[in-house]
């Protein structure tokens, strides 16, 4: 758990160096794929604290009661454990999308010849005539961000709500 | 005799090097309500959930209904549970609670519809049917994991220490009506509870374990009145306990020597436990009598009150006898115009023969 949540605690600049140094040395392209290579190192500690947060507010016996009566493992899961950290699943995914959309420093390191939305801004940052259009994208950027961030947490909240939890102070 | 519904044969369970249950030997009755008892960590759950097949015994045989269980998963055992925390589905009403089972099972809508309702009726629960289950109060709850057992008519049902998380007087209405419950459906019930006065109340029979293993079982009034050990009486309600030395046997009698009490003569089926290495005496508090003045019994024991607790109904009293240095108590009925004693009186204790236990 500990070597999993390692990312979350890393400078991102060291993350970024070490993921250049390391693929380049394994020969690979640098490509969007490399980028999401390292995307995923990142996010995955966060996906993993909502989700498992959502696991262990499950009552373990649910998922024994419904094979008590008289249901197979895999309906189990598709009725009773999947619909109950549904909103954990959902609010993992929109934290994940916005770490990635939001992410400049990996993506800078592993961009290629296709950069990112934040890498393209800040390319473009050193033609004056183009700042206007900048801004308008970067607040778009921030708006968006933080749109999504808000309803992840809202969806969260919803899930701790219907499985009768009260709310331990919130993820944002 | 019917076939016991449940054998447990020589069933041991062990984790790593703890052994949870060793040599369990139990035969339940069809149709009888029988309890598990036992202090936490006796092993009394793990029973439970070895007979509903979320445990498997690492030795031994389990016969449900004659079948051996072996390798049969919990889901094809004709048993239901009702789980400690319900295990209510929470994002589920109350009427998709109780269907959950009998569609697992593909059965028609409107035979679903029908024993549905049927079932929610006869936990008291009309007029529920579509309250989101996470809405209801923890003794709706319980009635709500009921019907969701007892809908699919299994065999037997199991219950999990069902009444421990309501307030006393909900458990009270919970456990005559459980006991209704037991009879209308006429299905063999399994209680585990630590609670002997709810086992006392509600079973035809229960078992004691200890540490892993059976004590004794037998019906509540056996339980109470001839438990076969030292350790059973003492769970089970309150005794004092003699030191006691036996002299000789002679065929149906068995003559003791009993601190503070002197030596007495017994019938053998005073002993439940056998004479053998039987090294104290137990007599019930309500066994003894604080005599009134004028008042005589069959033996009589000088004595000092140490303490009195006064619980309106009945007096408890610790009273301190000769040749013995823990207090023994004596609980009194509070009938009109007696006198309740203060600590420091002297009192004349009656008692009889026929009251004492030998015990191990």
């Amino acid at each position: 758990m500990g070597f999993i949540m390692l990312p979350m605690v890393l400078p991102e600049i060291i993350i970024g160096v070490s993921l250049l140094v390391v693929i380049v040395q394994m020969g690979f392209e640098l490509s969007l794929f490399t980028i999401i290579l390292g995307h995923i190192l990142i996010c995955t500690p966060f996906c993993i604290a909502i989700l498992s947060s959502a696991f262990m507010n499950l009552d373990q016996s649910l998922e024994e009661a419904s094979i008590d009566l008289g249901q197979t493992r895999w309906n189990t899961f598709r009725l009773v454990i999947f619909p109950l950290v549904m909103p954990g699943i959902v609010a993992s995914l929109l934290i994940a999308f916005t770490i990635s959309l939001d992410e400049f420093i990996i993506a800078f390191f592993l961009a290629g010849t296709e950069p990112t939305l934040p890498v393209y801004i800040w390319g473009q940052l050193r033609f004056p005539q183009k700042l206007p259009s900048l801004m308008a994208l970067g607040t778009l950027l921030l708006l968006l961000s933080i749109g999504l961030l808000v309803l992840a947490d809202f969806v969260r909240r919803r899930g701790l709500k219907k499985t009768g939890i009260e709310s331990s102070g919130g993820f944002l | 005799m019917t076939q016991p519904i449940i054998q447990l044969s020589g069933v041991d369970k062990f984790y790593g090097d703890f052994q949870a249950l060793s040599q369990i030997d139990l035969d339940i009755r069809t149709g009888e309500f029988f309890s598990l008892l036992g202090p936490s960590g006796c092993g009394k759950t793990t029973l439970l959930r070895s007979i509903a097949g979320f445990e498997t015994p690492s030795v031994g045989s389990l016969h449900i209904d004659g079948k051996s269980m072996d390798r049969v998963p919990a889901n094809k055992r004709p048993t239901n549970m009702v789980f400690q925390s319900y295990a209510i589905f929470p994002h589920m009403s109350v009427a998709q609670n109780v269907a959950y089972g009998l569609k697992a099972r593909g059965l028609p809508k409107a035979e679903i519809h029908e024993r549905v309702s049927e079932a929610i009726a006869m936990v008291g629960l009309q007029g529920f049917d579509s309250r989101a289950s996470h809405a209801l109060s923890g003794g709706q709850r319980q009635r709500v994991a009921l019907a969701r057992a007892l809908v699919l008519k299994p065999r037997v049902l199991l219950l999990d220490e069902p009444l421990s998380a309501l307030d006393k007087k909900m458990r009270e209405q919970m456990q005559s009506e459980l006991r209704r419950l037991q009879r209308a459906v006429g299905i063999t019930f399994v209680l585990v509870t630590h609670d002997q006065e709810e086992a006392l109340t509600m079973s035809d029979r229960i078992a004691v374990m200890f540490d892993g293993k059976i004590a004794q079982v037998a019906t509540p009034q056996t339980l109470y009145g001839k438990p076969s050990s030292r350790r059973v009486g003492n769970f089970i309600g309150m005794m004092n306990f003699f030191d006691a030395k036996v002299l000789s046997t002679s065929g149906e009698t068995v003559e003791v020597d009993v601190q503070s009490f002197g030596t007495v003569t017994l019938p053998l089926s005073q002993a439940p436990g056998g004479v053998e290495g039987c090294q104290s005496v137990g007599i019930r508090p309500e066994m003894l009598t604080i005599l009134a003045e004028g008042r005589t019994a069959e033996r009589e024991i000088e004595a000092v009150v140490s303490e009195v607790f006064y619980y309106g109904d009945m007096t408890y009293y610790d009273v301190n006898l000769p040749q013995k240095d823990a207090p023994v108590t004596v609980t009194m009925r509070n009938t009109a115009g007696r006198k309740v004693l203060a600590a420091g009186d002297t009192a004349r204790v009656g008692w009889s023969p026929v009251s004492l236990l030998l015990l191990q």
